[in-house]
């Protein structure tokens, strides 16, 4: 079977029906964030770290937890500090006796030797500390003292961090940053979300799941990844939004031009095609369309529009201009004749 | 999803959606290029009503053809660019994809194939375009009202509106008339005479105002082919009338010498064998003999010669008379005679004279460009030749290669090169020359206005295009020599 071929709907069925079951979970575990749970599980399918961004108490680190959990995944925590060393996160050779008496040096592999890691208030650690992560992130493999040693498959990082009580904390460096798949903001929950929570968790304890993902199903699940269809035209689309993202450039809209300082890298293009497939695949396609960019491209672009001072002085978000992005470049490329509008078309 | 067919439908759509997104370009685009053929074109139909040539004015199709030249442009052009714009076709289908919601699934129809999903595709929908309000059509609407004004502008009254034509009335009347005589007088065959009617009647039908030259071309040529015809009609009129004379005055003879035996036989036979001839070239002739019965063997008698000779003056004032009209429609001032000189004393207005002033009032140019011609193909040094130099036949004298200085000349004649009588060229006639021995001094019998010894000329016409160089040239040599 070749890579240009489409998934079958006999072959797509039980990998989205499996998404599905994950998902709801999710939902079950964690009440009021589905839109955040959906790009976590594409961020999962896309074997893309993910920031997740909140204030205190909105259910970040459940939600990683309950990720591990259903997983069935290695899952480890790291909270990170001012005085967080890279040998906490990476691991490091201790000096070991052995039983005849001898003593070597013995490679004592840190919590970042895992499947998940939850690197919680990530913000909080020096960034010698948050570069130790850079290699790990991107290669998943960690080098000490020369020697070069793969981290278990997947991995991820699932990192939050606090927008607030910024004192005493470090920018993530844009290096980093970068190889965050999203970035996700989580916001409090509405009303009956409130409702269900405080009638339903006592003490705030989630409930266990009920349902966990086999290895082997997770691999299908990568593997029915691998195999959604990214044809040209949404290839095109997805290009031309991380070009339009760059100041000075060609397809540069006046406000990017106007707000922003830097724009997306090509890993960003890369990161938008990825949790595109993962969409498509959530919503049951073996294509990826238009929609499923759109659907993802704030979760991806947001962290990766750098924005210069006249943003902030106007208070203009990287959610706002890619929005922006997103309503006034044409999906299909098409250079609409000015003053017409092109409405929702009758059937053919 | 519902099922739908797959990638036919697919085309078809797209095509649909390029055909709708073709018109919205062009629509949008149109109303600004179309005011501006409407406004350009109603301002060079503005300008050429208040200064424009004369023949613009006169004819309204260049009139109005300008206008209509800017405003097709416009729609043309505005078709070409709307077709440059138009995207690629793979466009439209991600076009479709996106209106339709389809995930994908068209753009990747395009590239692979579908395979099972062919019949889960979602329903196509082809984008409908909001055309832009009717107010953006003032302009053009504006620019059509600027045109229609324009062309009611009156057209100003200015000297270039006059408009000269070559009158060829008098030219055609004057054919007509000697068709008219010719057809009165029996003197042609009825298809040759229908053929020249047919040709007065393409004359009248082409003398267009605007082509003088070809008019005036028809006219002469009409009127040298009905002059031949009528010159030969003249030499055999004249020839009979003659015979007619010779025959009259033989039976005079004859009955006069009657009474001389051996003279009266030798008279009698020649007088048979004229008679003889005569019917055979003359129908007319041969009915009035055989009517009077002038052809018997024998010795007619006194009454019958007496019949005879009355007969032969009948005919003969008959042919007196045809040659009579023929030589008034030849000679009637104001008829074909506009179309040359007759020099049989006539004091008739020289219509080539009357052109050639013409012309050199109202185209001076024409004179600059004949002496601009002259002197161009004219040597300015001695030997080089040219049209001002000597006659072309003229012996040619050439010399051996010229040193640069202390050379002596030494002129060689060159056989050849001297002209001969053969060469010169004499005269040049309409018909062909008479043969025989006819008097050509002796005048018509109806031409009263022809002078004794007068031979009417029938050389060609000159052309109006030649005419003021050949008066130039004949004022310039009628000049009394020696005087400064």
């Amino acid at each position: 079977m070749t890579s240009s071929e489409l998934l079958t709907p006999e072959e797509l069925r039980p990998v989205r029906q499996c998404v599905d079951e994950v998902l709801a979970e999710l939902n079950r575990i964690l009440l009021g964030h589905e839109e955040a749970h959906r790009l976590l599980l594409i961020g999962i399918l896309s074997r893309g770290h993910v920031l997740l961004e909140g204030l205190p108490g909105v259910g970040k680190t459940a939600l990683v937890k309950a990720l591990g959990a259903l997983l069935r995944l290695e899952f480890k925590r790291v909270q990170f500090t001012p005085d967080l060393l890279p040998g906490d996160i990476l691991g490091g050779s201790i000096l070991q006796q052995e039983p005849d008496g001898s003593r070597r040096m013995v490679f004592q592999p840190g919590p970042i030797f895992t499947n998940i890691l939850l690197a919680d208030e990530i913000n909080r650690a020096s960034p010698k500390t948050q570069s130790a992560m850079l290699e790990a992130m991107q290669e998943q493999a960690v080098t000490l003292l020369g020697e070069t040693r793969r981290l278990p498959a997947p991995f991820f990082v699932l990192a939050s961090q606090n927008p607030i009580e910024l004192e005493g904390t470090y920018p993530i460096p844009e290096a980093q940053l970068d190889r965050f798949l999203f970035k996700l903001e989580i916001s409090g929950v509405d009303a009956d979300a409130l409702t269900r929570i405080i009638t339903e968790r006592r003490r705030g304890e989630p409930p266990p799941p009920r349902r966990s993902l086999e290895r082997a199903e997770l691999d299908a699940l990568f593997h029915a990844m691998d195999r959604i269809y990214l044809s040209e035209a949404v290839a095109r689309y997805i290009a031309r939004l991380v070009a339009a993202g760059h100041p000075g450039a060609p397809e540069a809209l006046p406000e990017i031009n106007r707000f922003v300082a830097f724009g997306a890298s090509p890993r960003a293009a890369i990161a938008l095609a990825e949790s595109a497939r993962g969409a498509a695949l959530l919503a049951g396609r073996p294509t990826v369309g238009f929609e499923d960019v759109q659907s993802v491209a704030a979760a991806v672009l947001n962290h990766r529009l750098i924005l210069n001072y006249q943003a902030k002085l106007e208070k203009v978000t990287s959610f706002d201009l890619v929005r922006m992005l997103l309503e006034r470049i044409d999906p299909a490329g098409i250079d609409w004749p000015e003053g017409t509008q092109p409405v929702a078309g009758r059937k053919s | 999803m519902k099922s739908v067919s797959g990638s036919p439908s697919l085309q078809h759509a797209a095509k649909c959606f390029r055909r709708r997104f073709f018109t919205a370009l062009y629509l949008r685009c149109l109303p600004a290029s179309l005011t501006a053929a409407l406004f350009c074109g109603g301002g060079v139909l503005l300008l050429l009503r208040l200064s424009g040539p004369d023949i613009l004015l006169h004819r309204p199709v260049f009139l109005w053809g300008i206008p209509a030249v800017f405003i097709t442009m416009a729609i043309l052009l505005n078709g070409i660019i709307a077709a440059r714009r138009l995207p690629a076709p793979s466009r439209f289908i991600a076009g479709l994809d996106a209106a339709s919601r389809a995930g994908g699934l068209f753009c990747a129809m395009v590239e692979t194939s579908p395979g099972a999903w062919g019949e889960w595709l979602p329903p196509i929908q082809v984008p409908v375009f909001h055309h832009p309000p009717l107010r953006i059509w003032m302009p053009s609407l504006a620019g059509l009202l600027f045109l229609l004004g324009a062309g009611l502008v009156p057209v100003a009254d200015s000297p270039q509106t006059t408009l000269y034509t070559l009158d060829l009335s008098a030219e055609q009347a004057a054919l007509q008339r000697k068709l008219e005589v010719l057809s009165e007088e029996k003197l042609l065959p009825e298809p040759e005479l229908r053929n020249l009617q047919h040709a007065v009647e393409d004359l009248r039908r082409h003398d267009n105002a605007l082509e003088p030259g070809r008019g005036y071309q028809l006219a002469d040529a009409l009127s040298r082919r009905i002059e031949n015809v009528t010159d030969a009609l003249q030499r055999d009129q004249r020839r009979q009338l003659e015979e007619l004379r010779l025959l009259d005055t033989a039976a005079e003879r004859l009955a006069a010498g009657a009474d001389d035996g051996a003279d009266h036989a030798q008279a009698n036979a020649q007088f048979n064998q004229l008679l003889d001839r005569l019917a055979a070239e003359n129908e007319g002739l041969a009915r009035s003999l055989s009517e009077c019965g002038a052809r018997s063997t024998s010795c007619p008698p006194d009454e019958k010669l007496r019949q005879l000779s009355e007969r032969l003056q009948h005919n003969a004032r008959l042919l007196e008379h045809r040659l009579s009209r023929l030589n008034e429609v030849c000679q009637n001032p104001g008829t074909a005679s506009t179309m040359q000189q007759s020099t049989g004393g006539s004091d008739t207005t020289n219509p080539d004279q009357a052109l050639s002033d013409f012309l050199a009032a109202h185209a001076p140019e024409a004179t600059e460009l004949n002496e601009a011609v002259c002197s161009a193909t004219a040597g300015s040094l001695g030997g080089e030749g040219g049209i001002q130099r000597g006659r072309a036949d003229a012996p040619l004298n050439f010399t051996g290669e010229t040193a640069p200085s202390g050379a002596i000349r030494k002129d060689l004649a060159l056989e050849g090169g001297a002209s001969t009588d053969n060469d010169t060229l004499l005269a040049r006639f309409a018909a062909a020359p008479q043969t025989g021995d006819l008097p050509q001094s002796t005048p018509a019998p109806g031409n009263l206005n022809a002078a004794p010894g007068a031979v009417r000329q029938s050389g060609r016409p000159v052309h109006p295009e030649h005419r003021t160089a050949v008066r130039r040239y004949f004022q310039q040599h009628s000049q009394p020599r020696g005087n400064p």
